[in-house]
């Protein structure tokens, strides 16, 4: 009697653990692989309703706003260029990518930060219109960095 | 010879077919307004070597040239990096010898920055064989005022200090060589990242970025340094290393840069250089200063320039077209200023801060 009972608590356990899910709950997207795509789970619309000029990633932040960053916008070859300086360090954050006239990911894209490549997965390109840019890459160890260029 | 073979294969990989000089404004273009460890990085990313002479694989005949153009009065006569004797060329090689500022018993890992260090022009001396010998354990430059075992030479000395409990033998210099040696310790400070140095390196250069030298070697190279200022030969040697590898030492080309660093300025924004002559009511006139994110209102002029920008670019000022290439900042006013240039397909924009 014992055995089946101890059986029904295993099971039930496991079950329970089964019910700790990774898929999230909004938008999550499964490939084929089943596994989550973390660029799809990531929530970009606050980034969105922020129109300020800056550089968000886990080592650097530039705010333009914050005075003495100097952001400048290139085209370069077919090639979008996108930089910030901070002048009083002398730190250069460069993005680039083939230039795109609407939303969708962004090909060739490269990152530069104080002469250093960074490998990025991917950038995408949630808004752009007359009045800037809002970029999102997705960094090594699924880190999530915004670039939003305005007013130039 | 295993690891001269090691050393050849990665000074190779320096040498450019043509040496790209380091314009010599890149201190004026860039160190400008940085101050403390955004400085000395300002001048390690600016100021380091374009080209590495192969000094491994090249005749040492060619090499000790190199060094004697490098160590020349004005009079022609080569002189001893340490004791200051002079000499002519042909005597010179008889009784010289190479040797290097920094022995390479400092330079830890990785590996390729001791073979930089080799090949760096700056780090190489021309001396006599008794400064050779008194260095063959890697010995350093310091005072030897107050150490023991003191043996005098002809000019120069050697014996041993107690630095923080530490018995270290050391040399002195000539008088006339010390501003010399400290500002290429200055110089080897800067341009090589602090995580490389060991055994004496470390008790010269200490362990941090910045200020990238021990307090001992603060106290001692910037009394040298202000106490024999830069002479031509110095600058002369700049130029004959500029041609061969592609960069200046800034501290013979700006000596304040090391009062900012470590001396008296230590913690303030460079100013830059002195603007010679020039009429300061007049906005075309006078030397350029590039951008910054502040600025007094008794500063004389914001000048609509920056190594960052075309230099074709049009300019305004919280919306306003400018046609000058300056404006002063009382004109503005305190408070912040929104700058922003257009050159083609190049767009910038720049916030700045006037303060009382």
């Amino acid at each position: 009697m014992k055995t089946p009972f101890l059986f029904a608590i295993v099971v039930a356990m496991f079950c329970g653990s089964c019910h700790k899910t990774d898929i999230p709950t909004n938008h999550g997207l499964i490939g084929d692989d089943g596994i989550v795509d973390p660029a799809e789970t990531y929530d970009f619309s606050p980034e969105l309703a922020d129109g300020s000029t800056r550089y968000i990633s886990s080592d650097v932040v530039l705010r333009y706003d914050e005075g003495g960053v100097l952001a400048q916008y290139d085209i370069v070859s077919g090639r979008s260029v996108y930089r910030f300086v901070e002048l009083s360090t002398g730190c250069v954050v460069e993005f680039s990518c083939r230039t795109v006239a609407g939303e969708g990911e962004l090909t060739d894209a490269h990152l530069y930060v104080e002469g250093s490549e960074i490998g990025i997965a991917r950038a995408y390109m949630h808004r752009v219109n007359s009045t800037g840019a809002w970029i999102e890459i997705l960094a090594p160890g699924d880190k999530h960095y915004v670039l939003v260029m305005t007013g130039m | 010879m295993k690891h001269y073979s090691l050393l050849r294969v990665v000074a190779m990989l320096f040498i450019t077919a043509a040496v790209t000089p380091v314009s010599s404004g890149v201190v004026d273009d860039y160190a400008v307004g940085r101050e403390g460890a955004s400085l000395k990085r300002t001048l390690r990313n600016h100021c380091a070597p374009s080209a590495m002479i192969d000094v491994v694989s090249m005749p040492w005949e060619t090499y000790f040239e190199i060094l004697a153009a490098m160590q020349t009065d004005d009079a022609a006569m080569v002189v001893d990096g340490v004791t200051a004797r002079a000499c002519t060329m042909a005597d010179a090689r008889m009784s010289l010898t190479t040797c290097n500022v920094i022995d390479k018993s400092w330079f830890g890992f990785p590996a390729d920055y001791k073979n930089k260090s080799v090949c760096d022009l700056y780090n190489g001396l021309l001396t006599c064989a008794d400064v050779v010998q008194a260095r063959s354990s890697g010995e350093g430059f310091a005072s030897v005022a107050g150490a023991s075992e003191v043996v005098p030479a002809s000019g120069w000395s050697r014996g041993v200090i107690d630095l923080d409990g530490w018995s270290m033998p050391v040399v002195e210099p000539a008088d006339a060589m010390k501003g010399m040696i400290a500002r290429r310790m200055f110089y080897m400070g800067t341009i090589y990242p602090c995580s490389i140095w060991c055994a004496d390196g470390e008790k010269f250069f200490g362990g941090a970025e910045y200020p990238g030298l021990s307090d001992f070697s603060i106290g001692t190279y910037l009394v040298w340094h202000r106490s024999w200022p830069v002479a031509d030969s110095e600058r002369r040697c700049n130029d004959e290393v500029e041609r061969r590898q592609g960069n200046r030492n800034p501290f013979v080309d700006y000596p304040d840069l090391a009062e900012y660093l470590w001396g008296e300025h230590a913690g303030k924004p460079y100013p830059g250089a002195d603007a010679p002559g020039g009429d300061d009511d007049d906005p075309s006139a006078g030397v350029r200063i590039p951008l910054r994110g502040v600025y007094s209102i008794s500063d004389k002029w914001i000048d609509f320039y920056s190594p960052y920008v075309p230099e074709n670019a049009s300019w305004s000022i919280d919306g306003r077209g400018v046609t000058d290439s300056r404006v002063s900042p009382a004109d503005l006013g305190p408070g912040a200023h929104e700058l922003k240039y257009r050159s083609g397909v190049s767009s910038g924009k720049l916030i700045i801060k006037i303060v009382p």
